[in-house]
């Protein structure tokens, strides 16, 4: 479990990247972490994992605090940057070997377990290529990796998803639920709005280094709005009376617009068709977390 | 717990550093130079190394024979040393003078080489011409006085250096029979400023080393006597002058070649190594996924600092014994103990300043390439051009070059200058001002001093250290 408490980074003397900011990420939930860029997200999540000092406010894992228990709080915690950097120079699997120490594990237990998680990322094959000459994509699978090596119980991914292919989203996007099973708690930032919204439990909006929304699971399901536009000819008095009980009905020429839309465009359909309407064009129009984000940061106060 | 995580990082870092390609490079660098300067400095050279031939030409049968010793400022035999015997009919350098027999001789591992001149009446002079790697030296001997002896020995008696202590003399004795054959107990005395004459040992080859006793002040004389029963074969005598000093002059021109190469590149794979082991991966965010495992900044930045230290102190000490070895096997002397401790104590307090203000600008700058340029910088104004810039600061202020003043303003600088600290240890132990050939002087007199010295090596491996430390500490 991460608990952020109040912590607050101020870069320099005047730039406040984070300024008081608190959640908790809880065991076997995914919280989804957005914000624009420079909102402070990465700053949050470099702290919670021991790499920056926050001028004040601290970061529990497990109980660990960050600040004053770093060893210990680290042991627990797994950290996938946006773009991961290593040593150019340093072989994947001597490198994994070395981070292993830090777990106490050596020798050929840190070899089997190097090994292993190379080839559980997809990077079998590439144990004594230089870092340097990883893509992107494998320089993340390579970070996950060893992330991984100490099976940490809390993760933190910030921005994986950017730069990768299909294929790379969706092993990432697997793992994170893996993880969830798991029962570990995973902080997932991302830009990736709908991806945020497919995976998250929960999503934490941050805004000029603050937190503006945290969006728990009932609430995520209702965000955003729908809206049924149908163009049918004969329309009368009885269509309509129908029609108000799925949304706000409005009619424009040939087209009936259902706004605040409720229940499913499936059911409409067969309904109008067996009443015999000869339905023109249906078109149905969801409005997700991305215009929901969008409306937050473009108003200071939402809440 | 926490110590393992210490090491952990500690032992990798160290590694990374040992194998770092600055580290690899710079030392070969340093020992290749070092190796060339003491080949230079070492070849064979009268002003600096001591050859030399002990001969004797004696008759045999009919004819004459020739046997040769050539020896180093040890007494030890020189293998392939060439000689060349010939035969004239008047004095070699006329015009008039004939050849009319040359042989080429070359000694053997015991350093001999030995010929039969066969007799010629028409001969007047035989000419004896010894050279070995350039240098080259001859003797003109009149068949006449040949013909007088029937043995003529040359440069029988010879002062040597003891092997063991290039400060102490010894004696070698070459000493050829009649026929040519081997000597036996022939006794050598010794006598200093006419006291009586002491044994000091028995030759019973054509070769002997012998000890003797008390050292010989500069300019006293040493008389020799070789005897045989109550028979005073040869006389001789040898002088305590400085002529040892040309072995001692070896040593010191190296260790002043030597230092001068590592003040100069130590601090460069110092500085080169701050950037590739820590400001580039600080800068870069090599440091950012470290510092996410189980180890604190503080454990993390101490590591780094301490291998690149550790690897400059193994770079120091491998460059250093190479040239020791070479100047071992070149002369069979080493360098004093006291430069050995010199240069690792000035060049570390050197490496730990600078270390300590690379490491600094790396939480400052936020380039790699500024981090490096501001770098190299350093090293050109305080390792490669500082006693430039002073010598044109004390040009602008009129100061006279190599004046007191000036001197006294070059040496200050020196406490400003972490690289010169190296230099200003130098000053303390010789008395010598290396970089102005060797002037010496009293260092007192400048501010040298071991209270001053001592405060300049604590403040300058300190300062730079904490400034480090703090921002390693506060500033992200």
């Amino acid at each position: 479990m991460l608990d952020i408490r109040g912590i607050t980074k101020i870069y320099g003397r005047k730039v406040i990247a984070v300024n008081n900011v608190s959640f908790q990420v809880n065991n076997g939930e995914i919280v989804g972490f957005v914000g624009l860029n420079g909102a402070g997200k990465t700053t949050t999540i470099k702290i919670s994992c021991g790499v920056l000092t926050p001028n004040s406010g601290t970061v529990y894992v497990d109980g660990y605090d960050i600040l004053r228990e770093k060893v210990e709080a680290s042991r627990r915690v797994g950290w996938l940057p946006e773009l991961p950097i290593f040593d150019p120079t340093a072989r994947a699997l001597n490198l994994l070997k070395y981070i292993a120490g830090f777990h106490n594990i050596t020798g050929t237990a840190a070899e089997k377990r190097a090994l292993e998680l190379l080839k559980e990322v997809g990077l079998a094959g590439l144990e004594n290529r230089k870092l340097g000459t990883f893509s992107q994509g494998m320089r993340k699978r390579f970070a996950l990796a060893a992330s991984m090596i100490a099976d940490p119980s809390n993760y933190l991914f910030d921005e994986v998803l950017n730069g990768l292919d299909p294929s790379g989203i969706n092993f990432f996007r697997n793992i994170a639920h893996e993880f969830k099973k798991k029962g570990k708690a995973i902080l997932f930032s991302s830009h990736i709005l709908s991806e945020v919204e497919n995976l998250a439990d929960r999503i934490v909006i941050i805004h000029k280094g603050a937190i503006i929304k945290n969006i728990n699971a009932s609430e995520l399901a209702n965000i955003g709005t729908k809206t049924l536009k149908l163009v049918i000819k004969n329309v009368d008095e009885k269509l309509v009376d129908v029609l108000k009980s799925y949304g706000e009905v409005r009619i424009e020429n040939n087209t009936i617009i259902l706004s605040n839309f409720r229940g499913e465009p499936a059911e409409v359909n067969l309904e109008l068709s067996k009443m015999g309407y000869l339905i023109e064009s249906f078109n149905y129009q969801k409005t997700g977390l991305e215009e929901y984000f969008l409306s937050l940061v473009g108003e200071k106060n939402v809440k | 717990m926490l110590n393992r995580y210490i090491l952990n990082q500690f032992f990798y870092d160290f590694k990374r550093a040992l194998r770092s390609k600055t580290m690899i490079i710079i030392t070969i660098i340093i020992t290749l130079l070092g190796s060339s300067i003491l080949a230079f400095i070492t070849s064979p050279n009268p002003a600096i190394y001591s050859l030399h031939l002990s001969y004797a030409i004696y008759q045999k049968d009919l004819n004459y024979a020739f046997l040769g010793y050539a020896f180093n400022a040890f007494g030890d035999p020189l293998q392939g040393a060439v000689v060349k015997i010939e035969l004239f009919t008047d004095e070699p350098s006329s015009t008039n003078a004939n050849n009319l027999f040359s042989q080429q001789l070359t000694t053997n591992s015991s350093g001999f080489a030995s010929i039969t001149i066969p007799n010629n009446p028409q001969a007047k002079y035989i000419r004896v011409q010894f050279n070995l790697g350039g240098f080259s030296t001859s003797q003109n001997i009149p068949i006449e006085v040949v013909n007088t002896q029937k043995v003529l020995l040359f440069s029988p008696i010879n002062r040597i250096l003891d092997s063991s202590n290039s400060s102490r003399y010894n004696i070698l004795i070459f000493y050829v029979d009649e026929n040519g054959s081997k000597p036996s107990d022939i006794d050598v005395y010794a006598s200093s400023h006419g006291s009586d004459y002491v044994k000091i040992g028995t030759l019973n080859d054509y070769v002997g080393k012998f000890k003797i006793g008390p050292q010989l002040s500069k300019n006293s004389i040493l008389e020799i006597q070789l005897r045989k029963g109550s028979k005073i074969l040869a006389n001789g005598a040898i002088f305590g002058n400085n002529q040892n000093q040309n072995s001692l002059d070896v040593i010191a021109i190296s260790a002043g070649a030597i230092a001068g190469i590592l003040s100069l590149l130590i601090p460069l794979l110092v500085i080169l190594a701050a950037y590739n082991l820590y400001g580039k991966d600080k800068i870069n965010g090599v440091l950012d996924f470290i510092l996410s495992l189980p180890i604190t900044r503080t454990m993390l930045g101490l590591s780094r600092y301490i291998s690149i230290l550790l690897m400059t102190f193994v770079a120091i000490v491998l460059s250093l014994g190479f040239q020791e070895l070479l100047l071992y096997i070149r002369v069979n002397q080493t360098f004093p103990l006291s430069f050995f401790i010199d240069s690792v104590i000035g060049l570390l307090v050197g490496a730990a300043a600078l270390l300590g203000i690379s490491m600094t600008l790396s939480h400052l700058l936020k380039s790699t390439g500024s981090l490096l340029a501001i770098s190299i910088v350093i090293w050109i104004v305080f390792g490669l051009f500082w006693n430039t810039i002073i010598f044109i600061i004390s040009f602008a202020f009129g100061i006279q070059p190599f004046s007191k003043d000036f001197i006294s303003l070059l040496i200050q600088s020196y406490f400003v200058n972490p690289i010169s600290f190296y230099a200003l240890l130098s000053i303390y132990v010789t008395g010598k001002l290396v970089t102005l050939g060797s002037i010496p002087f009293n260092p007192a007199d400048f501010g040298v001093t071991l209270l001053n010295i001592t405060i300049t090596g604590i403040a300058w491996t300190l300062i730079p250290f904490l400034i480090y430390y703090i921002l390693l500490k506060k500033k992200d």
